[in-house]
Order: structure tokens, then sequence, then C-alpha cells
């Protein structure tokens, strides 16, 4: 046994390395008979460097400078010697994990109930699990100090005298922020599970209970898994609602936010960022490589279908009773936004108005907002396709390393970045800052990712052999890229366009580091709205957010009947 | 499948053409082809701005762009900007930092004649700063909740340690808010700064939340999610006219007071621009402009909001200036939550 391992040991990486070397070889070979996508491809992967990787490298080297020249773990030790800088580390772990725990037990009661609950709730409970993904998420905070403030409707009405401000507040809003992408990722699980072994557990006398718990539960767990580090992912990297109802609790994302913009000490600020980067970056790898397998494979043939499963009243009554409270902060949470921006000071004067929507700045800011998130969508749609094909077709060395650089934009919280961009982006060669053009990059490849996963997974779904008999009826690279894979994958192509304009309209995070005057934005302009207690014009231009949002959810499903590709459920 | 591919395709590249079209044709709204533009740093009010660069655009011809933060935030971005600040002028700037600023050298020396009606002690003799209006910190609370709760409105700010307030307290957060710094250093400037730090101690037992800006408080008050808040004049006074429940207190022992200026910056790329900005801040039609919003302005014959003259404290501009980044500091590390 010890043999072996000896063996295995010292011959296995000697072959390996020679067999990647010679298969580097040959690959680059093959690159280099296509010179126009190598080209192409270093182009990208450069911009992917000076865009992606630069920024958040300038974060880092920043964080292990006291002063200009000098590298030492000076701000380290600043940092966990006063209690204000490392209580935000331990406040955001404990609520990212509470966030965590919460929003996917949620998304699993919901996902339950929708693929095994009463067939009339089914498409009610779905829609409900989706709702909150057509509204920019720090919209909830702004409508739920409308309604659990301390003269909040629902406070009065309760008798409550708790504060919504702060932790709360802030899971609360969380939990309805992130549920829509717990919801998915699990409910993507629960239907290509096969009922049969549920039925089997029933039929050899389990009771309910334990066939959740033994069966379902174990069955769904890789999904979940994946479901529970994303909504982590998000929880930590989240700046609008703890902006808006944390209250000043300390968080990373908002400290850092506050130390750079508010105090210029971006040093400080580069020291919170690594912190942020370690965890996500972290568990944003075990999410992609480690738990590759999202669907449970269960060999049946034909797929699973999920109306043949019933679950008991004994699981479903309690599961019922929590779907029908989130369902029911869901309505009300959009009702109020709604009612807000109509109202002219909701709850103390509740008459109606259109005043909080002919507010100039509000117009002028959607604007730009459009301008740089079409911008920004584009050049992610473009980047992202052709980045997908060159990795997905083109045998290029070193593709695995080059989409990891680029998943960054995605898995890197928008904070790192933003301040990565104030830091890189600031002085010359690429002085930046300022202008409208910064905001379109900083979006663009945040954004690039998700087309690009959009690009490969369709071409994974495309026959290679349509490319090949293209190439053998004697059309260039080029003109099969353009004649046969582009009118192939334009779904992916216009849904990741709308996508990314989609997420471009609602960010803040990183954005929020890059104002400057002739480049303010809708989104930001309601955290400021929010912060100075103007929850009116908040409400009326995060109508006008979820209106702009709501249409292009209409357009992507509108892709996803026609081509079958759904780039919200990644499928 | 090929052709709706296609079509897909098609209807990007037609997004895409539309996207350079906007993208080319100027950062406004079609309209702003040729404008002279101006940009804009300003710590004062959303409401504020939109009154007063309407006013400002319609009478100037110029277009504004804006970025609006409180004034230390904007005090820590142009520390950071200078040599080369991101704005031409800064409209709203507490007198103490338009006076460092002088000294740091970041400011532009114009003698406006739109300003000659203007005393002097409200402009800088070398014409780098502008007092536009005056402001000071106020106190308000809820009647309804004073009434619910059977409190009696506080007269001083040591009215405000008493512990029935507890948790009924709001005001704004002196790393980020010129209110609270003024309020601060006022209180320091007014008992002394030991007994000032123990002053907000036993505040802070009573202050259930510091918030990012000035005006917050008012708001929170004005909504009944707080009883009291510490503040500043106008925005209370706005609140008042707006019919909202709440009073306008101005403590016994005095309040600070703080001119707020205009300047214009050395590195200004649109000084042209940034001139007539100045001008009309000074000019009659501004100054009406902004007396229709602020409590006091500098040119004498224009009545603001507030008749009454408060009782105003000697505020010293330069030892607040001076002390500001070290207390500062020392109330994050104390009161940060």
């Amino acid at each position: 046994m010890s043999d072996q391992t000896l063996t295995v040991a010292t011959t296995t990486p000697w072959a390996s390395a020679r067999s990647r070397l010679a298969g580097l070889g040959a690959e680059a070979r093959a690159a280099a008979r296509d010179p126009a996508f190598l080209a192409v491809g270093i182009l990208l992967t450069g911009l992917v460097l000076v865009f992606t990787v630069l920024p958040i490298g300038t974060v880092l080297i920043r964080s292990l400078q006291p002063k200009e020249g000098m590298f030492t773990w000076e701000n380290f030790l600043e940092f966990f010697s006063r209690r204000a800088y490392y209580r935000a580390l331990i406040n955001s772990l404990i609520l990212s994990t509470a966030s965590m725990v919460l929003v996917t037990t949620t998304g699993f009661v919901m996902a339950y109930l929708c693929t095994r609950g009463p067939r009339v709730l089914r498409g009610p409970l779905t829609f409900i699990s989706l709702l909150p993904f057509v509204a920019p998420p720090f919209a909830f905070s702004v409508a739920l100090i409308i309604l659990g403030g301390r003269r909040g409707f629902v406070t009065q009405l309760l008798g409550l005298n708790v504060s919504i401000y702060g932790w709360p507040g802030v899971l609360l809003v969380q939990v309805v922020s992130f549920l829509p992408i717990a919801f998915l990722l699990i409910e993507n699980v629960l239907v290509s599970l096969d009922p049969s072994l549920e039925d089997a557990a029933d039929d050899l006398g389990a009771r309910p209970e334990r066939i959740l718990r033994t069966v379902t539960i174990p069955l769904a767990w890789p999904g979940t898994l994946k479901a529970a580090l994303l909504v982590f992912i998000l929880a930590i990297a989240d700046f609008g609602n703890p902006m808006i109802i944390g209250g000043g609790m300390s968080l990373l994302a908002t400290d850092a936010y506050s130390l750079a913009v508010g105090e210029q000490n971006l040093r400080m600020a580069s020291v919170l960022s690594v912190f942020l980067v370690i965890p996500s970056l972290f568990l944003f790898v075990i999410h992609r490589y480690l738990l590759r397998e999202t669907r449970v494979t269960t060999i049946t043939g034909n797929l699973a279908s999920s109306q043949s499963r019933r679950s008991s009243p004994i699981i479903l009554i309690p599961m019922l009773a929590v779907a029908a409270v989130v369902g029911l902060v869901i309505l009300a949470l959009f009702g109020v936004i709604f009612v807000g921006a109509f109202t002219e000071a909701i709850g103390v004067r509740n008459r109606f108005t259109l005043a909080h929507f002919v507010s100039q700045f509000g117009l002028q800011y959607l604007w730009t907002s459009i301008k740089m998130a079409l911008s920004a969508g584009l050049l992610a749609a473009v980047g992202g396709i052709v980045l997908a094909y060159i990795l997905e077709r083109k045998r290029i060395p070193g593709r695995g390393a080059v989409e990891f650089l680029a998943l960054l934009g995605l898995s890197v919280p928008g904070t790192v970045l933003g301040l990565g961009y104030l830091l890189a982006f600031h002085n010359p060669p690429l002085a930046l800052t300022g202008t409208l053009l910064i905001m379109v990059l900083n979006t663009g490849f945040r954004e690039l990712p998700a087309a690009m996963e959009a690009g490969m997974s369709k071409l994974r779904q495309l026959d290679v052999a349509l490319e090949e008999a293209s190439a053998d009826l004697g059309v260039g690279p080029v003109g099969t890229f353009l004649k046969v894979v582009i009118p192939n994958i334009g779904s992916a192509f216009m849904a990741g366009l709308i996508y990314a304009f989609m997420t471009g309209m609602i960010t803040v995070s990183a954005i929020a580091f890059l104002v400057s005057p002739g480049a303010n934005l809708a989104s930001i302009y309601i955290l400021q709205l929010a912060e100075m207690g103007y929850l009116g014009e908040g409400c009326a231009v995060s109508v006008m957010l979820i209106l702009i949002v709501f249409i292009c959810v209409v357009g992507l499903k509108w892709i996803a009947r026609r081509t079958g590709f759904d780039i919200i459920r990644g499928r | 499948m090929f052709s709706r591919g296609r079509g897909h395709f098609t209807l990007g590249l037609v997004l895409s053409g539309l996207v350079a079209a906007l993208v080319v044709g100027g950062p406004g709204l079609p309209q702003s082809q040729a404008q002279q533009v101006v940009n804009i740093y300003t710590t004062n009010d959303p409401p504020e701005n939109e009154a007063l660069f309407k006013e400002l655009e319609a009478a100037t011809g110029l277009k504004v762009n804006h970025v609006r933060m409180s004034s230390s935030e904007l005090w820590a971005r142009v520390q950071a900007e200078q040599p080369r600040v991101g704005a031409d002028v800064q409209w709203g700037m507490p007198n103490a930092f338009a006076r460092q600023a002088k000294k740091q050298g970041l400011l532009l020396s114009y003698k406006s004649p739109a300003w000659e009606g203007v005393p002097a002690e409200f402009k800088d003799p070398d014409g780098t700063w502008y007092g536009w209006s005056y402001w000071f910190n106020a106190i308000t609370v809820n009647r309804d909740i004073l009434a619910k709760k059977g409190l009696t409105a506080p007269k001083s700010w040591d009215d405000l340690l008493d512990p029935k307030w507890k948790g009924e307290v709001v005001m704004p957060n002196p790393g980020t808010s010129g209110t609270a710094y003024l309020a601060v250093s006022g209180l320091f400037q007014l008992m002394g700064e030991e007994k000032g730090w123990k002053y907000l101690e036993a505040l802070d037992k009573n202050v259930a939340q510091y918030t990012k800006s000035g005006s917050a408080p008012a708001e929170m008050v004005a909504r009944g999610e707080y009883a009291a808040a510490i503040t500043w004049d106008q925005a209370v006074m706005s609140r008042v006219q707006k019919g909202f429940p709440i009073e306008f207190i101005i403590p016994t022992e005095g309040t600070p007071l703080d001119l707020d200026t205009i300047v214009i910056f050395k590195s200004a790329k649109n000084v042209e621009a940034a001139k007539k900005v100045v001008d009309f801040v000074g000019s009659e039609r501004g100054m009406r402009a902004a007396a229709k919003l602020r409590s006091k302005v500098t040119r004498p014959g224009i009545p603001g909001l507030v008749t009454i003259e408060p009782k105003l404290m000697n505020y010293d501009f330069d030892w607040a200036g001076a002390n500001q980044e070290r207390i500062m500091k020392a109330w994050k590390d104390k009161f940060g939550k």
C-alpha cells in the first residue's frame, strides 16, 4: 500500500507534467493556425488583466503598504488592534452566516412547496419567490423603513417597540433580496430529483419527516450547498442594504466605502477589502470547482417529473406557514414601494401626489444610468460571447486560467472593484476617474463573466460538427464564427446583453466609489435619498427602476421561450 | 432556428448603434449639445439643489453637473484629489474648510463685481471664498410623540441628557457630517473639551442612531421615528413649513453658527462658467433664491426664513478646523458601532 503510494507520488507528476507540456505544445500549434482568434484572445485577456485583475491587485498591494514603496504587515496589525476596524470583519462574518442559513432554509421551503406542495399553489409561490428579482435590492430597505420603522404600519399595528435599523432589518431584507437566487438553484435540484425514490421510502413505511430528512435533503444537498455558498458571497458583498437600514452598524463592505470615500483612508479601506476578498474567493472556488455537479443524476431515462409526488400535511403545513409569512412580507414590501412613490409623506400625510416623479435629478440620473448600463451591457455581451467562443472552441493554452481571471469580476465583491478602480485609474497612464467611461468599464467587466458563462453553456449545447462542416467546406475560422456560430448563439448574446444591462441599472457597490459630476446614477441616487430620509422620492426612483428591470425580465423570458435559453436559470 | 438567432444578432447590432449614438451624443439629455458646462460639488440638500440649480441654469444658461455629499466627505475627497480637484466650484462649504483650503493654495482668487453690496465680513479679502448664507445647529422634537409619551420639550443642550430621552435622540455622525461637527466642536468650545467629551458620553446613552447626513435626523423626527434630534436650522424650518408636527428649538446655552461659502478651485477646467456661478450666487436673484431655502442670506435687505435672532455662541472657525481630524478620530473610537 505504502509502496504504491510512493510510486504514484514519484512518477505521476513527471509523467503528467510531460504530457501536459506536450498537450500545451499541440494546443499552441493549433492556436497558431487561427491567428485572428489568437489575437482577439490575447487582446481580451489583456483587457481582463487591466480592468479586472489589475484593480484587485492594486488593492492587495495597497493593503501591504503603510507608506509608498514600503511593504509590511503594519496595516494588518493596525486593523487587529482597533476595534472599530476588526469589528467590521466579525459582524460581516456573523451576518453573512446568518443570512446564508436563513435564505437557504427559506429557499428550500419555497422550492419544496413548488415541487411537492399543493398544485394550485405552485404557480403563485414560484411567482412570489422570483418577484424580488425585479426590484433593486436596496429598494426593499427603503420599503422596510416605511413598514417596520418605529412608526411604520406594521410596527404600530402590532404595537412593537423594536428598531428595524441594524441586524434585524439587514437580515430581513437580505432574505427577501437573495431568495430568488437560492430558490432557483434549489428548485433546479428538486425538479430533477426522481420522486420515485421518495415514493419508495414512503412505500417502505417511512414517516414523511423521515423521508425529508433521509432522502430528499441528502439528495438535494449539493444544490442546496451551492445555493448556500452563493448566498454567503452575496451577503458579505451586500452594500446597499446595510447602507440604508444598517443604522451605522460596522460591516466590511460599507466601512471600506466610508473609509475610502468619507475619510480618504485608502490604506485601511484596502485592508478591509482584503478581508472581503478572502472568504468570497475561497467559497467561490469551492462553489465552482469542487461542487461541479449541480444536478443529482438519477439514471432513469425519462426526466423525472415532479407532478407525481405530493408531500404529506405534516411537512407541508409548517412549510406553508413559513411561505405565507415570506410571501406576505414580499408583497407588502412591493406594495409599499408603489404606494410610497405616490404618497406625499407616507404614514404621516397620506395624500396622493405625483411630485416625487417630477424631480429633475431623478430623471436626469435615470438617463445617465440607461446610457451607462447599455454601454456596459454591450461591452459585457460582446466581450463575454467572443471570449466564451475562444475558450470553448479554440484550444488556447492557459484557457482555464483566463476563465478564472474573467470570473473574478463576478466573484469579487463590488466594493473591492470600486476601490480598485479608484486606486488604479486615478493617475496617468489611465486617468479615468471622474468620467462616465470608468463606470462603463467597471460594470462591463463585472458583468462580462455572466455573458461569458451564457455563451459557454450555449456553445456546449451546439454540436461542434456544424463548425467542422463549415471548415470542411472551406470557410475560414472568422467566416465560420460569423456565419455558423453567431446565428446559433445569438440568443445567448441577447440574453447576456439584457442581463448585463439590467444588473447595471441596479448596481451600487462598485459604482458608489466612482461618482463624479456628470456621472451620477439613479441607483446611487436612491441610496442618497434614503440616507437623507427622502423616502417618497426614493420609492419613485425605485418604481422607475423596477419597471425597467421588469421589461428586461420579460425580454429574457421571451428569449427563453423562443430559443429555450434561459440565462436567469442558467440553462 | 438560424433566422431566429440571426434576428437576435441583428437586434443586438441595432442596439449597439443606439448605444454608440447615445454615448457620442454628449453627457446630458439631447438638448444640451453646445451648452457651457460647470461641475459643482455641493453639500446642499437635494431639494435645495433642485431649486437653486434650476434658477442658476435659467439665469446663466449653464448646464450643471453635480455631486452631493456630506461636508466632511467632500472635504476628504478634495484633499485626495488635489491639486486636480474633480469639480470647478464647491457651493456649500463650511467656512472653516474654506479658510483651510485657502491656506493650502487650492482656491482661485476672483473679485466678483456681483458681490459688491455684501458686507466685507462675509467675504475673503482676496476673493477666494464668499459666504452666501449662514446656518446654525438646532434641536427639534416631534410634538405627537412628546404628547404620547408625556415628555416636555428640551430647552437646552443639557436637557437632552435626561434618561427619559433614552433611545429617542438621533444626531448626525461627526465623522461625516458638517452639521454634527459644528455641534460637537461648538459644545467643546462652549464647555471646554474635557467636559465636552463627558457630555457626549452621557448623550450617547440616549442616542438611538448616528446618521451620515446632517438633515436626516430632522426627517426622522418629522416622520415620527424618533422624538428628538440634533440637526441644523433649515432642516427643521423647511419641515415646519411643510406642516410636520415638529418644533424648532435653539438651546439656551447658545448654538454655534457657521457661514456657508462658495469657492472656485484653482484647478477648475471651466473657469469662465465657474465665475458665472459665483456671480449668480452673490447677485440679487441668486440671494433671493437662496433666501427661500435658508434662514439668513448675507446680502442685506433680503430676509431669510428666520426672523428671530437666535442666541449664537462665539464660534472659533480656526480652532474648529485645526482640531477636526483629531476629534473625529477620537469620536469614532469612542462611539463607532
